[in-house]
């Protein structure tokens, strides 16, 4: 049984991001009183290291930097640094993988290690392997959103540029406009960027997966991940937990998630609440998502999807889908 | 607020407290406080404030300028005309004998003087100001916004070069159209990971610079994003624009960039993308020509060290 944490929890070992994103602040003339202002973090503490921060306090300095910063480059900064640095055993297995395929196939079983605040589920479909990306604690403001999604895409394309030496094309799919600073993920990203998708999802063709590492040990990975495995309290977010559950069951009521968790239908209110969130909108999110892998990626037609979806009949669906995404299932496919 | 140039101006911020305070405690002792039913407190009001205003802007000068003339005469030239403010002030509250009734008759003298000072600073201002915009010609073009700033290379953003870009498009009328040069770093990352963030900050200044001693001063750089930047040459062709990118591609490869304290020069290369507007596009179509001329660039340039 894994642990659930929650926002407020202060379960963030050795916060490495905390650290980087203040280090980049503090290089920029950024005074470190306003930047730390709210967070109940001490720049003394920090620098002691073993210190314990929760998400929501992370969360702060991040929107911190943001309103002080006059650019929007420190996401994708933060993230061509953070890997490999000090992230120990898990580095060291993803550093000894012998291909793509199985730097992704760590990534996904160890992803509470390294993105204890990302959810990421592999699918495949045909000739490629797609990853859909949410939140493991819920989204808690636009900015918080596009700076949680920047950063996750600029360490994944750093550490496959780092490891490959060569460009290895990915597609990018994501839930919000176009930002008006394209330029930086033109830069960092590549040119394979499609905005407004009500997705957040990564693609990347499967032939690519295979390409050899020739300087991996198949030895050295196995004794890294035994450790990993020694080391790992599971943590999974509470958030995460719920789309997990609601994932299997499409149909779930609010008191059939409650009875889940082993916790009172209030209690779970309350705490959907403080993660800014409510149970239908999760319920809508894990839908959403699934109508729209299958009718842009599977290709599938009203029927199909709105019978997997458990939905009545397609006049239903189709309207759900309008009011989850502004449009109908058709506009979709043809953008 | 950045205070960092307060400092400089210690000595003058002691000088002008002691003279104001003397000035206050003399006046005091040449006449009486006036009865509270004689002050008209919307003198009090009207005088007081513009007392107050005069401290603030002496307050920005201090805080945004280093010591130097201008300065020197700017501040000196307030300090004077908060003098005459100060006596008109005061008046309200005292009242003098007859002996020294002089003070209120020249309380307006030292008003004009001070004016005049000011405005022999905001002269030598203009001049400083010619000099300053000289260097930042190859910076900016008909217009100053320093939000769109970017605080590592000093150069504009790409915010900034997305209106100019616009602008240039909007106001093309001729068959000679501009140019677009976009310069990207090979290997900075590696640069970054083996002498850190502060390193390369620095190295990108540098380059910056470079790229503005090898442009003309029509042209306009600025920063794209990260590891890129961007070159808007009005009026060229596609020949010349391949021309300057070159030259500055040469003078870049030239550079024996030391970081830190090693004598060992670490030497960086350009890639480079040369677009020549064509009648139709839109700043996001012209970029994403760009962008995708230096994918496919860095592709064959990979595809030659492999073979």
């Amino acid at each position: 049984m894994s642990k659930l944490f929650e926002v407020t929890d202060k379960t963030l070992k050795s916060p490495h991001l905390a650290v980087m994103l203040i280090d980049l602040c503090l290089m920029r003339g950024i005074n470190q009183h306003k930047l730390l202002k709210g967070t109940g973090l001490f720049y003394d503490d920090i620098c002691k290291g073993e210190i314990f921060i929760s998400p929501l306090q992370l969360f702060k300095l991040i929107e911190n930097s943001q309103n002080l910063l006059n650019s929007h480059d420190m996401s994708f900064l933060l993230g061509r640094r953070f890997f490999p640095g000090n992230l120990g055993e898990i580095a060291n297995a993803l550093i000894n993988a012998k291909n793509l395929a199985q730097m992704l196939k760590i990534i996904t079983c160890f992803q509470s290690l390294l993105f204890p605040l990302n959810f990421i589920q592999k699918k495949q479909y045909q000739d490629k392997t797609y990853l859909i990306i949410n939140h493991s604690l819920g989204e808690f403001s636009q900015q918080h959103t596009t700076f949680m999604t920047e950063l996750f895409c600029s360490i994944l394309v750093s550490a496959i540029k780092w490891r490959f030496a060569q460009n290895i094309p990915l597609e990018f799919k994501f839930p919000y406009a176009q930002p008006a600073h394209l330029a930086e993920y033109q830069v960092n990203l590549g040119d394979n960027l499609h905005f407004n998708q009500h997705i957040f999802m990564i693609g990347i063709e499967n032939k690519y997966l295979h390409i050899q590492l020739q300087d991996s040990s198949k030895t050295l990975k196995a004794l890294h991940i035994t450790q990993c495995k020694k080391q790992r309290v599971k943590q999974t977010g509470l958030i995460q937990h719920i789309l997990i559950y609601l994932y299997h069951h499409n149909n779930a009521t609010l008191e059939q998630s409650a009875n889940y968790l082993k916790i009172s239908t209030a209690t779970f209110k309350r705490k959907l609440k403080q993660h800014n969130t409510s149970f239908q909108q999760l319920l809508d999110l894990v839908k959403k998502q699934k109508a729209i892998y299958q009718i842009t990626i599977e290709g599938r037609n009203n029927i199909n999807v709105s019978n997997t979806l458990k939905f009545n009949d397609t006049t239903n669906f189709r309207r759900a889908f309008k009011r989850w995404t502004g449009m109908t299932p058709n506009t979709l496919r043809q953008i | 607020m950045n205070l960092s140039l307060l400092k400089l101006h210690t000595k003058t911020i002691v000088l002008l407290t002691l003279f104001f305070t003397s000035l206050i405690m003399y006046t005091f002792s040449l006449g009486a406080l006036k009865p509270i039913k004689l002050i008209d407190w919307f003198d009090v009001l009207g005088e007081g404030s513009i007392n107050l205003m005069i401290m603030v802007w002496i307050f920005f000068t201090m805080i945004s300028r280093p010591k130097g003339k201008v300065t020197h005469l700017l501040i000196s030239g307030l300090a004077i005309m908060q003098l005459s403010m100060m006596l008109d002030f005061l008046d309200e509250f005292i009242h003098y004998p007859q002996a020294s009734a002089w003070i209120s008759t020249i309380e307006s003298l030292p008003a004009p003087i001070g004016m005049i000072m000011m405005s022999i600073a905001l002269y030598y201002w203009h001049q400083e100001q010619i000099t300053l915009n000289a260097q930042l010609i190859k910076k900016e073009r008909f217009y100053r916004e320093h939000s769109l700033s970017d605080y590592i290379t000093g150069l504009n953003s790409v915010e900034y070069m997305k209106n100019q870009i616009t602008r240039e498009i909007n106001t093309n009328t001729e068959e000679q159209g501009f140019s677009v040069i976009m310069l990207d770093v090979c290997k900075f990352d590696t640069f970054n990971r083996q002498f850190g963030d502060l390193q390369g900050n620095k190295l990108l200044r540098e380059f910056a610079n470079l790229i503005l001693m090898n442009i003309r001063d029509t042209d306009l750089a600025c920063r794209f994003a990260a590891d890129r930047f961007i070159i808007l040459l009005p009026h060229t062709h596609q020949q010349t624009a391949e021309e300057i990118a070159h030259q500055i591609q040469a003078s870049i490869s030239h550079l024996a960039y030391k970081p830190g304290r090693t004598s060992q020069a670490v030497y960086h290369q350009f890639l480079a993308c040369i677009y020549q507007y064509q009648q139709g596009d839109d700043y996001s179509i012209l970029i994403d020509k760009l962008n995708q001329n230096m994918l496919q660039t860095k592709l064959s340039k990979i595809k030659n060290l492999a073979a």
